[in-house]
């Protein structure tokens, strides 16, 4: 169980982090960071021992945070991305005119669960495209495309007269 | 000079998240210089990767609190389960029934509460306790034997020994001393090649100077125990009493050696 600790240890901020930052509440953040170790060390031995114990410890948080926010509600419908119009999220500017005093946090509320999810796995938690298509059980191809679109949509959010701005047809 | 791959959405992304090589970045340079539009919307998108980078840190630098402490979690964990407690329950009912009728103790042992059935169930119990820890079986492992010994020889307050079971396939994993309620015991701990666990305790007895081997039960834990010399042992694992015997004749030769 030593191994555990060592490799489970060095990932708790970071986790906490995530936490807090997906649910907007530092003791909401620490709860589902809570279980989610209850879980890693109740799963450790089913776990690929070669496997990327970073991205096997945030799709255990992800996990956890979005049955959740299921049983919650609390932020309302659950919308899938793919294909949703984009003004049905976008929340009334505020008379501003910088991205500065727009408040993070508030802008990051604005955004769909999966959006928020995409972009601060990459964003802030600097995950690779492929560790976090594992962590959020997506293929790469998808996590690029809502990644492209969760940022677009924080530009308009924070920034509401720099959107519409030319986006470039993705390639396979 | 071959055909530069078209500069995609992906590449975009992936520029702002500083994930590209060094020419593949520099491509996607040259395109932005050409194409302001899309520099200025990179250029939004970089900074808000930034902003929410230092905005989300100080989560990073705040001491991470006792309840997300990994090595309490186990500890706790492996600490009495509801399963032990309830066997505590149902050892200590049939100390009760015992008492009453006296038909479990065929099965059973002797429900008293010094002689060498006190024994059995305090030796069962730290069985119960520790044998299942995979966390902390022991407070001394075998490396810290002569530790170890010394510590139980204070507290049994009489020279004791680690009997060696490597013949019959029980490698010595450390120790330590237990409390019981006549006193500290002292527990020698040993796992065979599959991870199976049994344990030796041993303490002074109060009453008996020796007592001839007897085998029980209890909840699936087999238990051997005989009083020597004044001194009481229980050998106890998650196997039958008649396994363990054979096992037991052979601590009880190698403490008798030792004297």
């Amino acid at each position: 169980m030593d191994d555990m600790v060592a490799l489970v240890e060095p990932h708790i901020p970071a986790l906490r982090r995530y936490g807090r930052s997906l649910t907007g509440d530092a003791a909401a953040g620490d709860d589902l960071v809570q279980d989610c170790l209850e879980k890693a060390i109740s799963r450790w031995r089913q776990r690929r021992p070669d496997g990327n114990a970073r991205s096997w410890l945030f799709a255990i948080l992800h996990n956890l945070a979005v049955s959740r926010v299921r049983q919650e509600r609390r932020r309302g419908p659950h919308v899938h991305l793919d294909g949703l119009d984009e003004n049905v999220l976008l929340v009334a500017p505020a008379q501003e005119d910088s991205l500065h005093r727009r408040d993070v946090a508030a802008a990051l509320d604005a955004l769909s669960a999966e959006q928020r999810a995409v972009i601060l796995l990459i964003s802030v938690e600097d995950l690779t495209y492929a560790e976090a298509a594992d962590v959020l059980g997506v293929p790469i191809g998808t996590v690029m495309s809502r990644l492209s679109r969760a940022r677009e949509r924080l530009i308009g959010i924070m920034e509401p007269e720099q959107r519409s701005r030319p986006v470039l047809r993705r390639v396979k | 000079m071959t055909q530069m791959r078209p500069i995609t959405e992906d590449d975009i992304q992936a520029y702002v998240d500083e994930a590209l090589d060094g020419s593949r970045r520099a491509e996607v340079q040259a395109h932005l210089s050409d194409h302001p539009e899309t520099a200025r919307r990179v250029s939004r998108m970089v900074e808000q990767r930034r902003m929410l980078r230092n905005h989300f840190t100080g989560v990073i630098e705040e001491p991470v609190p006792a309840a997300l402490n990994v090595r309490r979690m186990l500890d706790r964990r492996w600490t009495p389960s509801p399963r032990h407690v309830w066997r505590s329950i149902a050892a200590a009912a049939l100390l009760t029934v015992g008492g009453l009728a006296g038909w479990a103790a065929r099965d059973s042992t002797t429900p008293d509460r010094v002689g060498i059935g006190a024994l059995t169930q305090e030796a069962f119990h730290s069985y119960a306790t520790f044998g299942a820890d995979t966390r902390r079986p022991v407070e001394l492992n075998a490396s810290e034997r002569e530790d170890l010994v010394r510590w139980m020889s204070r507290h049994l307050q009489r020279p004791v020994d680690v009997p060696d079971l490597a013949t019959a396939g029980y490698g010595f994993i450390g120790g330590r001393v237990v409390p019981t309620s006549n006193g500290a015991a002292g527990m020698f701990m040993y796992e065979d090649r599959d991870g199976a666990r049994i344990a030796v305790v041993l303490r002074p007895m109060k009453i008996e100077v020796s007592a001839p081997m007897k085998e029980g039960s209890i909840n699936a834990v087999g238990t051997v125990s005989w009083v020597d010399a004044g001194i009481g042992y229980s050998l106890v694992g998650n196997t039958s009493a008649r396994r363990l015997h054979p096992i037991a004749d052979e601590v009880r030769r190698q403490i008798r050696a030792q004297v």
